[in-house]
Formats: structure tokens, C-alpha cells, sequence
């Protein structure tokens, strides 16, 4: 394997919960808002139990394969020339995955924070920091999650122990005023991003030192990351209420804004533009690391670290090009994300697994 | 005209950073492979640059589940 280092069960928790939330924590809560209204947080909580459902799926396929990646064995399972092709269209999936989620960083900042710098040029700022960070390995970048993890939830609860003045518990009520449907339908979008793209940890689970503790930590860390995401959309509900919450791109930056304590205490946005950084850059950079290792061993490359820098330029030009403006990405990540997504989160392992089974590949 | 030199600039910087040290190690699979990934790259990048179309792999993965979307969007009515 070209991946050498390894890391701890401690660090895979931080890894998963820092990816579920991801690009999430910012994005989510106004297209659950826009579709199930002021049962947003339900839509959330259904997103996490199916979730949870596919995590135990990935589970019983790493309890077969708990040395190998993702990559070896589809190789192994399907056969040399299946095996590659699954295998190419997995690494097309986790490198789109990390266009989309570099260009959510650079829609928010050029929309937010710097409306007259090129989008470009924060793409490639924020990319070189990544690929910083990964080109050094799986392990030093599980132990900078380590360290930035507290600060994280940190911010968090400031965030949580601050807006209960500003409630208004008539935004979430009737609950389920609009019926089951709704929220199925809110959810879905809510099912592929965050929880199918749960599948690129396949590429990291064998650099794990302890697999059945790691099987654990996966479905704490997930479980964690979907209930700070339950919280959010609650929040925002319950803050701004389910109309402005849905109308607004960026609800939970929003919500940081009408943090108001006393006279002395306001509008502390750039907490929430403290956490979504954080997360977003472990995010991205498991998409990347992900995707290049994917790519590195299809090749049965020795060694994937000189496919950053001419890969990101690539992921540069492609996260700009992917979707002309924030309303088209809205349309794709609510609409054509759930089907797209569909195949690698469910359809290919599920194969692997069933025909792994029948012909009797790996541990029983 | 100064991002296309920029690009070029980069593509160079990128090949002395990391050729070297894959011809000294004869590991040309992983420079041939560089190589051509590099050399993909300079190509869209200088084609986004000088606003030449670039396929969108976005618009293909649409078209493919439009349809899909379209009936369980349906079925959720």
C-alpha cells in the first residue's frame, strides 16, 4: 500500500464527525428549511438514522476486508477489469465530491466575506493549504484534526449557550403540520451529503491500528457529527423561523448574527465562519487525500504524492467550471445529488459484498 | 495574457518540484503518469483562462438522473 502511516481510533472519531459536519453545518439547514419548513430538524434526524443504517453496511464489508482499501478489493472481488472501472468511477466520484466542496468555500466567501477578489485565486490559496496538509500523509493530518477538533466544538457552544435568548418556540410548531412526506423529501438531499459520501472512509479504514474499535468510532463519530447537524437546523428554526431560514443561503451564518448579549456582546458571524472553516478544510482534504490515493492505486503507483499539485490544478479549474452560479447548485445538490450519489454509497458496495460473499473472498 | 504566463509558470514550478525526484528514483510509471496529469492540467488551465468551453463532467451527470430525480420528486408530491 502506498499510504504508510497509520492512525489512532481516537483520531478516526475526530475525522468522521469533522467530515459529517463538513461543508453541512452551513449549507444544509436552508434546503431542509425550503422543503419540510419548520421540520427541518426532523428531516435531519431521518438523514441521521439512514445514515447510521449505511455506516453498519460499511461496517460488515470492512469486517471482510479489514486490511485492504477500497480499491483492492473490488480488484479482488470483481476481477481485474470490473474491479478498475468501479474502481475509476469511485476516484471520479471522491475527486468531484472535492470540486463541489472547494467551490461551497469559495461561493461563501466571495458571496460573504471578500465580494471583490476573483473566485479563483481563493481556490487556489485554500487548496495549496490543503494539499500542505496531505502531502504529509494520512497520519500528521488526523493528528492537526486532533487539535483543531476542540476548538471546533468550542465554537459550537457558544454558539448553543448564546441564541436561547433569541427562541421563539412557535417557529417549530405544528410539529409534522404538513405531514410525513415533506420530510422524506427534505431528507434525501440530507442522505447524500453528508452520510452516502460516508463511503470515501473505505479509502482510509485499513490505516486504522485497531479495526474493531475503529468499526465503533465510526458509528459514534457519525452519530456525533448528525446530532451538531439535528442542533443546527433546530436552531435556525427556531432563531429565524422555517421562511427566512429557507430563504437565505447560508442560515447558520445568519443565525451567528442575531447572537446579541447586553449592549457589548454582537454579532459573532465569524464564529460560525470559525467552525465551517475548520470542518470544511477536513473535509476537503479527505475528498483529495481520498481521490488521489484512489487514483494512485488503480495505476499501482508507489508513490501518490507528486499527483497533488498537478491534480489540484485540475480540481481548480473543474470547481470553478462545475455549475455557473449558487441557484444551479442548489437545484443539483437538492434534486440530482440523492440519484448520483445513489450508486457508490449503496449500489457498488453492496455488490462487492454480495458477490464477495459467493465467492468466498476475505474473512468470513 | 499574464494568467496563461501565471499557469505556465506554475506548470514549471510543479515539474521542478517533483520530476526530479521521481527520475532519480527510476520510478517512470509514476513520471509518466505525472507527466501527463500535469500536462492535462496546464491545458484546462490556460482553456479556463482564456474562457475557451470546457466540457463539464456536471452537465452529463445531470442529464444522466434528471430523469430519476424527476420521478421520485413525483412520487413525493
Amino acid at each position: 500500500m502506498i499510504e504508510k502511516g497509520k492512525i489512532g481510533v481516537h483520531q478516526f472519531t475526530v475525522l468522521t464527525i469533522l467530515f459529517t459536519v463538513g461543508s453541512s453545518i452551513l449549507i444544509a439547514p436552508s434546503g431542509l428549511a425550503h422543503a419540510a419548513k419548520q421540520d427541518a430538524w426532523i428531516a435531519a434526524a431521518v438523514g441521521l438514522a439512514i445514515g447510521m443504517g449505511m455506516v453498519f453496511f460499511y461496517n460488515r464489508l470492512t469486517v471482510r476486508f479489514p486490511n485492504t482499501t477500497l480499491v483492492h478489493y473490488s480488484r479482488e472481488v470483481l476481477g481485474k477489469w470490473a474491479g478498475a472501472i468501479v474502481s475509476f468511477l469511485y476516484f471520479c466520484y471522491f475527486f468531484i465530491l472535492a470540486a463541489l466542496v472547494l467551490r461551497n468555500i469559495g461561493d461563501f466567501l466571495t458571496t460573504q466575506v471578500m465580494p471583490n477578489t476573483p473566485i479563483q485565486y481563493i481556490h487556489i490559496f485554500f487548496l495549496l493549504v490543503i494539499i500542505t496538509g496531505i502531502r504529509s500523509g494520512i497520519e500528521t493530518f488526523a493528528r492537526t484534526a486532533e487539535i483543531f477538533f476542540p476548538w471546533m466544538i468550542f465554537f459550537f457552544l457558544i454558539m448553543v449557550f448564546l441564541l436561547p435568548a433569541k427562541f421563539d418556540i412557535h417557529h417549530i410548531t405544528p410539529i409534522l403540520g404538513y405531514g410525513i412526506k415533506p420530510v422524506i423529501k427534505a431528507s434525501l438531499p440530507m442522505i447524500s451529503t453528508p452520510y452516502m459520501e460516508l463511503v470515501i472512509f473505505l479509502m482510509i479504514f485499513p490505516f486504522i491500528n485497531n479495526a474493531p474499535k475503529a468499526r465503533k468510532a465510526f458509528l459514534t463519530g457519525v452519530l456525533i457529527g448528525g446530532v451538531l447537524l439535528i442542533i443546527i437546523s433546530a436552531l435556525s428554526i427556531l432563531v429565524l423561523g422555517a421562511d427566512l431560514t429557507a430563504r437565505q443561503m447560508y442560515p447558520s451564518y445568519s443565525l451567528a448574527k442575531k447572537i446579541s448579549i447586553g449592549n457589548f456582546l454582537e454579532r459573532l458571524e465569524v464564529i460560525m465562519a470559525g467552525i465551517w472553516f475548520i470542518t470544511i478544510y477536513f473535509k476537503l482534504g479527505i475528498a483529495f487525500y481520498a481521490s488521489i490515493m484512489t487514483f494512485a492505486e488503480l495505476f499501482r503507483m508507489k508513490d501518490a504524492r507528486p499527483l497533488y499539485l498537478p491534480f489540484g490544478m485540475i480540481l481548480i479549474v473543474l470547481s470553478v467550471i462545475a455549475y455557473p452560479n449558487i441557484t444551479s447548485f442548489v437545484s443539483f445538490a437538492s434534486k440530482i445529488d440523492f440519484p448520483y450519489s445513489f450508486p457508490y454509497a449503496v449500489v457498488f458496495p453492496l455488490l462487492i459484498w454480495i458477490v464477495a460473499v459467493i465467492r468466498k473472498k476475505g474473512q468470513a | 495574457m499574464w494568467t496563461v504566463a501565471g499557469i505556465l509558470l506554475a506548470s514549471g514550478f510543479i515539474l521542478y518540484l517533483e520530476a526530479p525526484n521521481l527520475a532519480r528514483n527510476a520510478m517512470m510509471k509514476e513520471l509518466g503518469i505525472f507527466l501527463i496529469v500535469l500536462l492535462i492540467g496546464t491545458a484546462v488551465g490556460i482553456m479556463e483562462a482564456v474562457k475557451l468551453p470546457i466540457p463539464n463532467p456536471l452537465t452529463l451527470i445531470t442529464a444522466i438522473h434528471k430523469p430519476i430525480s424527476d420521478m421520485m420528486n413525483a412520487f413525493l408530491k
